[in-house]
């Protein structure tokens, strides 16, 4: 009797697979990040904690870490929504700039009271998401243009929209100096969502977004025809899913959760546009619906780690003299183990008995 | 021959290979002589692809022996086989399309290093060719032969590369009746010239060709025997493990009034060519249409365009006499026309989804499964355990992935979802293929049920014995065009073959009737 080892597939992987996956994928990255910080010349540990204090020292931290997370849920469930139907945009950047700046847009037309005004602005933003992602849709529907050229596309132009707009002067406070928008209105900002709390209204709704998008996907027809057109286009048509209309659609509320991702960060945190207040949350939307498996609930979760990451990375910034640049670079290895960690855990070793 | 004094071509002993818990085969021994077709017979997942795979060293085999002419041998890879004189035919050909036939034989040979000694391989392979009469245009380029020609390239390949041994996977499953028996005059050439041939089939006609049989369940070997001492019944029910009825029996019934027309219907493929090139036949109730064919002679683009999938170039469909042309397939599903699609888990089911959520597919808004925009779980499940009752799915649950069921039970979930949600027609395209015998006759039982509840019903088959016991009326196909349509209890095999290779002039002279069409 002589005992061996076998590498095997495994079967399936439920939920808690899943998450022992990611907590694995995670803790390699926060090894892969400390020496990484050790190579740098800082010390690791202690980075790491005033990073901890930072994003969960205390409430308010915690707060700052809810706030950073919540446009990273919109394009978080925005990237899923649109992985899950196989439809890869990566729109959700220009999306999101879309819907700020639409929102942006009615302020400058019309004033009304504080609470009409706020729901005109949520709106406007969702309306300028779903448009901005429509357009890829339309494009794919009608001339079958690839998604992933146009929306990179798109990305770009809106994004020189705005550059216009402001260089322009035409969005820009008179006598400003730096390439930014006014102030927007007090009567358009997110009221507290939580009174007591520096918890803005669009905290609330990112955590009612992952509620919706969980029933839609789980328990409506629309989200079965979803997941079936996802995983089998063909059979899909064949049961009488229209490819067309379904790529629209998908993309138009791709888009609208981008767009609201805009509004939360412009009028809850910002109160202002410009590039730099809204690049990357797209990038890193896609990351977290990736290592979230595109399922709603998770996808909460990994935004609320990025959101500490960046919340505490401008404390760590402060305290250990780090640059919080290093964020963006930890955010990356937690993907690159992530994807590393999903092909590692689709095998098992197994411990196999032979005779001879 | 002596058996003492030479060594069989080919002995296997017990051999065993496992994928982690399934055993594909267990225990596995046989031998092969010199100058015999052995055939492995065996249902789907019975483990004679895995055994096949063994003997040409693409697995290594856990456990047993293999022996080539009395030597043991050990293949670590196909290169391996080949060298001891082993050859394979895979199923699916593995050929390069846009070079010629002779380019496709030396490729990978090796023998000149990296120039093609074309001229010097051009003439051992016409050797070959006239050794056993076999036809082959050399310089032809293989896109433009035929699929049973591509298999000669597959064979010429492996005789060139040595092969004293070939294993042979389902070698008539792309051939009409002419040339599965022109195939078989030449193998036995072959084996007349001492080459010895494994087949792999689960078709009793060709099975019945062989001088052994080894039947294969559930990765062992039941029996071996001599074919000539046995029926296909005893074959089949050696093979299945229990009596099977080869041939549902068809009543004599009255067609009805007409549910299905099609006239002058055009289609074209996905490479924009037309792949229906006026069809024309009318389908009434209490009546079966069998569309005989080789595929890919236009059944699939039929199909799509009946079920609203495909556009039509031109030409018309009438469903009740109401003309439904352009219509789409959820519109169609509203008609009450059932699709059955020759492959399951391309056309009829989401791999990812559940059996129970397979069972709705495309049914989410009848009323029956959803409230609203919400889906009623509650009612899913209860039809979905019915199904699985009624057509004895055999399934962990409802809540199993669809992807972990065998073809059988995933067709069965398809057979329950669309004989509940169809009314008065039912589209089948090749609804038994790779299908076992056993779920084979309950899919033929389940199409005569409803042709009795009086639907109408297309039935695509490449099975001519299957066609012909069930259908009222054949129409063969032909690159996309109608050869003729003809009562069933008119026409043979042997005619229906000649019309499915396009040879009309050959049908009329078949039997001594001239050619006509009935429509």
């Amino acid at each position: 009797m002589s005992k061996s080892f076998r590498i095997e597939k495994r079967p399936e992987m439920g939920l808690i697979g899943l998450v022992v996956q990611a907590a694995f994928a995670i803790t390699l990255a926060f090894v892969a990040s400390a020496l990484l910080l050790e190579v740098l010349g800082f010390n690791a540990l202690e980075s790491f904690e005033a990073l901890r204090i930072g994003a969960i020292g205390d409430w308010e931290s915690f707060e700052g870490t809810l706030i950073q997370a919540t446009p990273l849920v919109f394009t978080g469930l925005a990237a899923g929504i649109a992985f899950r139907t196989r439809i890869w945009s990566i729109g959700q950047e220009g999306q999101l700039f879309a819907g700020a700046m639409m929102a942006y847009f009615i302020t400058t037309l019309f004033d009304l009271p504080p609470f009409l005004m706020v729901i005109a602005v949520i709106l406007a933003g969702a309306l300028g998401g779903a448009l901005m992602g429509g357009l890829a849709g339309v494009l794919k529907a009608r001339f079958n243009v690839d998604v992933i050229v146009s929306t990179v596309m798109l990305n770009y132009i809106i994004v020189y929209l705005l550059s216009y707009l402001l260089t322009s002067r035409l969005w820009m406070a008179p006598g400003e100096y730096y390439l930014q928008t006014a102030q927007v209105p007090e009567a358009s900002r997110l009221p507290a969502f939580l009174s007591g709390t520096n918890l803005h209204l669009g905290v609330g709704l990112a955590l009612l977004a992952i509620m919706i998008m969980q029933f839609i996907l789980s328990r409506t027809t629309f989200g079965y025809e979803l997941r079936a057109f996802g995983d089998n286009q063909v059979a899909a048509r064949f049961k009488g899913t229209n490819p067309q209309r379904m790529t629209v659609i998908v993309l138009m509320l791709s888009g609208g959760l981008a767009g609201l991702g805009g509004v939360a960060q412009t009028f809850g945190v910002d109160f202002r546009i410009s590039q730099t207040f809204l690049f990357g949350f797209g990038s890193a939307g896609i990351i977290i619906a990736v290592i979230a498996g595109l399922r709603p609930v998770m996808i909460g979760f990994v935004a609320l780690l990025f959101g500490g990451l960046a919340s505490g990375g401008l404390f760590m910034q402060v305290m250990a003299d780090v640059s919080s640049a290093i964020i963006s670079a930890m955010q990356a290895i937690i993907l690159i183990f992530f994807l590393g960690s999903s092909v590692l855990f689709r095998y098992r070793l197994k411990r196999v008995t032979s005779d001879e | 021959m002596n058996a003492v004094a030479n060594p069989p071509h080919l002995r296997v002993e017990g051999l065993t290979k496992t994928f982690g818990p399934v055993i594909a085969n267990s225990d596995v021994s046989f031998q092969v002589e010199r100058g015999e077709i052995l055939c492995l017979l065996g249902e789907n997942g019975a483990g004679k692809s895995t055994l096949s795979s063994c003997l040409y060293g693409f697995y290594q085999a856990d456990k047993g022996r293999i022996f080539y002419e009395g030597k043991e041998v050990e293949f670590h890879s196909p290169r391996d086989a080949i060298a001891c004189g082993i050859g394979m035919v895979h199923q699916h050909f593995v050929l390069v399309t846009p070079m010629s036939v002779i380019e496709n034989i030396v490729l990978g040979t090796h023998e000149h290093g990296w120039a093609l000694g074309v001229e010097e391989a051009e003439r051992r392979v016409r050797d070959l060719c006239g050794r056993y009469d076999i036809d082959l245009d050399l310089d032809a380029k293989i896109w433009q032969l035929s699929v049973g020609e591509q298999q000669w390239v597959e064979i010429v390949k492996a005789l060139y590369l040595g092969a004293e041994l070939l294993i042979l996977d389902e070698p008539t499953a792309v051939l009409t009746p002419q040339e599965s028996d022109k195939l078989f005059r030449i193998i036995r050439r072959m084996t007349g010239d001492g080459l010895s041939i494994i087949m792999i089939s689960h078709k009793l006609n060709e099975v019945m060709q062989s001088d052994h049989v080894a039947v294969l369940r559930r990765g062992k070997i039941v029996d071996t025997v001599r074919t000539a001492d046995v029926t296909k019944e005893d074959l089949t029910s050696m093979m299945v493990g229990r009596p099977v009825m080869l041939q549902a029996e068809r009543e004599d019934m009255e067609p009805g009034e007409t549910i299905l027309e099609v006239a002058g219907l055009r289609v074209r493929n996905d490479k924009d060519q037309h792949a229906v090139k006026g069809m024309s036949f009318k389908v009434h109730a209490h009546e079966i249409l069998g569309i005989a064919g080789v595929s890919g002679n236009g059944q699939n683009e039929l199909f799509e365009a009946l079920m609203g999938v495909r556009d039509t170039d031109s030409g018309q469909i009438w469903l009740h006499g109401e003309d439904v042309t352009h219509q789409n397939p959820r519109q169609m599903v509203e008609h009450g026309i059932g699709y059955i699609p020759d492959d399951r888990f391309r056309a009829g089911l989401v791999g990812s989804f559940s059996v129970a959520e397979n069972t709705i597919l495309g049914l989410q808004k009848n009323p029956r499964f959803s409230d609203g925009p919400l889906l009623n779980f509650r009612r899913i499940l209860n039809f979905a355990n019915e199904a699985i009752k009624r057509f004895g799915i055999v399934t962990p649950g409802p809540h199993a992935r669809t992807d972990t069921l065998s073809g059988g039970n995933a067709q069965k979930i398809i057979l329950a979802r669309e004989f509940w949600s169809a009314s008065c027609c039912i589209l089948a395209n090749q609804p038994t293929r790779g299908l076992d015998v056993g779920v084979i006759e309950y899919v033929h039982q389940m199409l005569l049920e409803k042709r009795r509840d009086g639907f109408a019903i297309v039935l695509a088959s490449e099975e001519l014995e299957d066609i012909l016991a069930l259908s009222d009326r054949i129409a063969v196909v032909f690159k996309g065009e109608i050869m003729g349509v003809f009562r069933s209890d008119e026409v043979d095999i042997q005619k229906l073959g000649l019309l499915m290779a396009g040879q009309r002039d050959a049908a009329a002279q078949s039997d001594g009737k001239p050619y006509v069409k009935v429509v």
